[in-house]
């Protein structure tokens, strides 16, 4: 039994190895790729054949950050007649509408197309985002979150990269910044996280495969596809998970626009920080489980591949670290209890050097994540720092464990639901001032 | 036989070709680290 449990791990470990070194390879050709580009930016009046597009942003208690979002939104570098905003002030009890009414009054921005949508309705953030795409008048929808700060060519970026290829690309997204990032360990790791996710993962699974998963901001879409899938879905916790499978599933693709960039964000508390990844462990959870049909139809092999990918990552090496942790741990402390008492055994033994290629492997992992982290940093200018070097090799032992925990109870929480019809109530992360 | 006679073989070629492809890899990350410390290193912008 020891020794099956023991393959398992190891072939498992290696098949997180093979993706991690395919995904990296992808991201190295598309970063080399990317630093030959010149990147020059046009001012909205040579955008003239450029599509309209309706920024939609859900806010639900948001009059700490609305004011600056809605602010950045109406100045990004983007013809001004072809932009209409809708700001939605979802259930508010807060100032969130009164903020965005001082705002629309000022002389700067009277004449733009800004609509203050105040909505009471159930569903969350879908359900806000789909009241309000009644109002939607252009050809494209653009998602920015409350808390989104976009850079001044984020929406330029977005739609240069849809028109490259107007027919296939039904989304484009961006990236997404840490703001806060230099506040607290917390926010330096979650930043280590963002910029690896998005510098490494979503480049090697575009460059290599078209594949591209939208993220809850900094995006658009069709508005036309959007309304063909019947609106966000208010039962997914991450809607944008189930929208991105729905999208692939219409045979169109999410592009990666890497330049178009928006500032958001993060947790500074654990407490915040858990609540949030356990709703977004959640909610993929539930999406990976409805998509797995996928597998054995006749779907394309992206989206095979997509949820190969998902499968995996939440499930199949979720499993194995547990397995391979507890082997490693368990191992461990019965050997120094043996330092004492030599009659004591280790609990897990193995036929010759077997115990040794697990260590191997799991090396190459640990040796991976860093390397992968550290060339993400590379691509960010200001990141590549001796600090970041060192959290990034420590927080294989401590940050990334806290996946282990957030998917235990996640997966228990749906297991909950399920068994009992529970409905997940919708959480909103708590933001901060500043 | 024992499922080791083969198993273990596998794990040294499997651990070797891994082995080659993230030395790859961290080659290419130094080299495009050097790259960029060149051009963005503001220590060697004169005037």
């Amino acid at each position: 039994m020891a020794d099956l449990l023991l393959v398992f791990s190891i072939i498992s470990i290696w098949a997180a190895v093979f993706q991690s070194i395919v995904i990296m390879w992808g991201a190295v050709r598309f970063i080399f790729k990317q630093s030959r580009k010149d990147w020059t930016v046009p001012g909205p009046e040579q955008m003239e054949h450029f599509p309209t597009i309706t920024v939609m942003v859900p806010a639900h208690n948001e009059e700490l950050v609305i004011a600056a979002t809605a602010e950045n939104i109406l100045r990004l570098n983007y013809p001004k007649e072809k932009v209409q905003l809708i700001v939605i002030a979802d259930n508010c009890s807060d100032d969130t509408a009164g903020k965005l009414k001082a705002l629309k009054s000022k002389e700067a921005f009277r004449d733009r197309d800004f609509m203050i949508f105040e909505r009471t309705g159930t569903g969350g953030k879908s359900g806000a985002l789909n009241d309000a795409l009644q109002y939607a008048k252009h050809e494209w929808i653009c998602i920015f979150d409350a808390d989104a700060a976009p850079e001044r060519n984020a929406l330029f970026f977005l739609v240069e990269k849809a028109m490259e290829d107007p027919e296939n690309y039904g989304a484009v997204f961006g990236r997404n910044k840490a703001r806060n990032r230099g506040q607290n360990l917390l926010s330096k790791c979650i930043n280590l996280e963002l910029v690896t996710a998005q510098r490494i993962y979503h480049t090697g699974l575009w460059e290599l495969f078209k594949l591209g998963t939208i993220p809850g901001t900094n995006f658009i879409i069709k508005t036309d596809l959007i309304r063909d899938i019947g609106g966000w879905d208010t039962e997914a916790i991450t809607e944008d998970t189930a929208i991105s499978f729905e999208i692939l599933t219409r045979g169109q693709l999410i592009a990666l626009a890497p330049q178009a960039e928006a500032y958001q964000q993060e947790p500074e508390q654990l407490g915040v920080y858990l609540k949030q990844r356990e709703r977004w462990a959640k909610g993929n959870f539930s999406v990976v489980i409805g998509n797995l049909h996928h597998l054995f139809n006749r779907s394309s092999w992206r989206i095979k591949l997509h949820v190969l990918y998902y499968t995996a990552s939440y499930f199949w090496f979720l499993l194995a670290i547990i397995i391979s942790d507890i082997i490693i741990v368990m191992n461990l402390i019965y050997g120094f209890i043996g330092l004492f008492n030599p009659e004591v055994a280790m609990p897990f033994q193995f036929a010759d050097d077997l115990y040794v290629y697990l260590m191997i492997a799991w090396g190459l992992m640990y040796y991976l994540f860093v390397l992968q982290i550290n060339l993400a940093l590379a691509t960010d200018i200001g990141q590549s720092t001796t600090q970041n070097f060192i959290l990034s090799c420590l927080s294989y032992f401590t940050y990334a464990q806290l996946f282990l925990l957030i998917s235990l109870r996640a997966f228990y929480s749906m297991v909950v639901d399920k068994a009992t019809g529970r409905k997940t109530k919708w959480y909103k992360t708590q933001r901060f001032e500043g | 036989m024992a499922y080791t006679a083969w198993f273990i073989p596998l794990c040294r070629i499997v651990s070797l070709i891994f082995a080659a492809a993230v030395l790859v890899l961290f080659i290419a990350t130094l080299v495009f680290r050097r790259r960029v410390n060149r051009k963005y290193d503001r220590r060697k912008v004169r005037g």
